[in-house]
């Protein structure tokens, strides 16, 4: 399947892809029809055979895709919100003393707002590191370390900047010093390589409805040991049902009651679609996408681009002297230009690029064309000339 | 000038309102000329639809387009 091929909708030019990407890969939309059609199967929940038993299948191509050594440890969620709250939630309760936390300021909401419920709370201190250029070192890391700090929760690829943290040096380093680790791929994942065989992060949390091509309301993240997270959800596993006690197997501790299974079919669809198209070739046309896009927005001197050099398919700009919801509202409506405005639930970052204005933000996706771009940045051009005439 | 539609289309968070109207005419630049009186007018004539706002403070903000040869 070729970019362009799928855009029913005349004429419009989808830039939202770091919300939800769309459209979605012909054989995502199949398998949640085929999901559908065919009877339910998952082993212990049912008598039925033959069907393909998803959450198994979706481990298996999750475990391959991300190089994770335990398919089982894939655990599914409704997406990186909840998969992030799971875990700090766990960490949190199986730790007794009140504890330091460091995250960063390039963290999203999903991020940011448990870990400031649990601070109001009582349960941990918290230190936010700020980025530089775009990126948050480990040595800003390594300088808010205490002796009581046993968590780190930092985010792979910043959904604003588009920046990519290099997670390898910091995983490493707290692996050494016995701290744990949660990064959030919400945003890189689909994008990037990501080898977890060479990264020692103690969680990786990712989301399929982005850039894994899958319908939202399923995500996930894997958990090698999950001895440090409490179990804060217990129900129906399908699995040692005579017991009251909630069974401790990888992934059952982890995931009560019955999956979202179009939600899994379409996640399994959407990264063996990767698979086919190829991580490389997909990362190698965001990057032109982007590099094109950036190019033609410094041709107009009143677009402010808050980073000209993102490793992630996503732009975000701002006009001066016009308000960003009426250059998405112009866009939107006179040119069929979807962006998203606002902050973008990353409120630390705009706080540092924008005063806490917030921005327009484009991203891309592989379906995206550089002919979409060429039009979209005509437009955004237009109207930053027609503000200054 | 008439209203033909209106939508409710959102609620914010400060408890205001956003309505969408389709109205029976066009917009002209007289219109807007006449709303100056009230607050400050935007409008952006160099674009694929010409588009203006209209904003007082605390009290309301229009935006959207003037189709049509006029405005």
């Amino acid at each position: 399947m070729e970019p362009g091929q799928l855009n029913e909708r005349e004429g419009l030019i989808y830039l939202n892809n770091a919300a939800t990407s769309w459209p979605k890969p012909p054989g995502v939309i199949a398998e949640v029809t085929k999901s559908l059609q065919d009877p339910y199967f998952e082993q212990g929940r049912t008598t039925a055979s033959g069907a393909i038993d998803y959450p198994a299948a979706a481990r298996e191509t999750l475990a391959r895709f991300f190089h994770a050594e335990k398919p089982g440890h894939i655990i599914f969620t409704q997406n990186a919100t909840d998969s992030l709250n799971l875990l700090i939630h766990g960490f949190t309760r199986n730790t007794t003393a009140p504890f330091h936390t460091i995250t960063t300021e390039l963290e999203h909401n999903s991020v940011l707002r448990p870990l400031h419920a649990l601070e109001m709370n009582g349960a941990l201190s918290l230190t936010t590191v700020p980025f530089t250029n775009n990126h948050v070192s480990l040595a800003a890391i390594k300088a808010a370390i205490r002796e009581d700090t046993r968590l780190v929760v930092m985010t792979h690829g910043s959904n604003v900047l588009g920046s990519v943290q290099d997670i390898k040096p910091v995983a490493e380093y707290l692996r050494t010093n016995d701290i744990f680790f949660i990064v959030d791929g919400a945003q890189t994942a689909g994008h990037i390589p990501i080898d977890l065989s060479c990264v020692p992060v103690d969680a990786f949390v990712f989301t399929g409805h982005k850039a894994l091509f899958s319908i939202p309301g399923i995500g996930g993240f894997y958990l090698p040991d999950p001895t440090a997270i409490a179990v804060t959800k217990q129900g129906g596993t399908g699995s040692d049902s005579g017991s009251l006690r909630q069974p401790m197997e990888m992934p059952t501790r982890f995931e009560s009651g019955t999956h979202n299974y179009p939600g899994i079919a379409s996640l399994y669809a959407g990264v063996r679609f990767i698979e086919g198209v190829g991580l490389a070739t997909i990362e190698r046309k965001g990057r032109e996408l982007t590099a094109s896009f950036v190019q033609a927005l410094k041709k107009t001197d009143t677009i402010i681009i808050h980073n000209k050099s993102p490793d992630l398919p996503i732009v975000s700009f701002s006009i001066d002297g016009i308000d960003n919801s009426e250059v998405g509202f112009i866009l939107a409506r006179a040119y069929q230009v979807i962006t998203r405005t606002g902050l973008h639930c990353a409120p630390l970052i705009h706080r540092r690029i924008d005063g806490g204005r917030g921005c327009i933000r484009a991203s891309f996706s592989w379906f995206t064309t550089m002919e979409e771009c060429r039009v979209a940045t005509g437009a955004i051009r237009e109207v930053a000339e027609s503000a200054h005439p | 000038m008439r209203i033909l539609k209106s939508v409710q289309t959102k609620v914010c968070v400060d408890g205001s309102l956003m309505k969408e109207y389709v109205l029976d005419e066009p917009l002209t630049e007289s219109f807007l000329k006449f709303l100056e009186n009230f607050g400050t007018v935007r409008y952006l004539d160099n674009l694929r639809k010409p588009y203006f706002s209209f904003e007082k403070e605390l009290f309301i903000s229009i935006k959207g387009f003037c189709r049509g040869q006029q405005c």
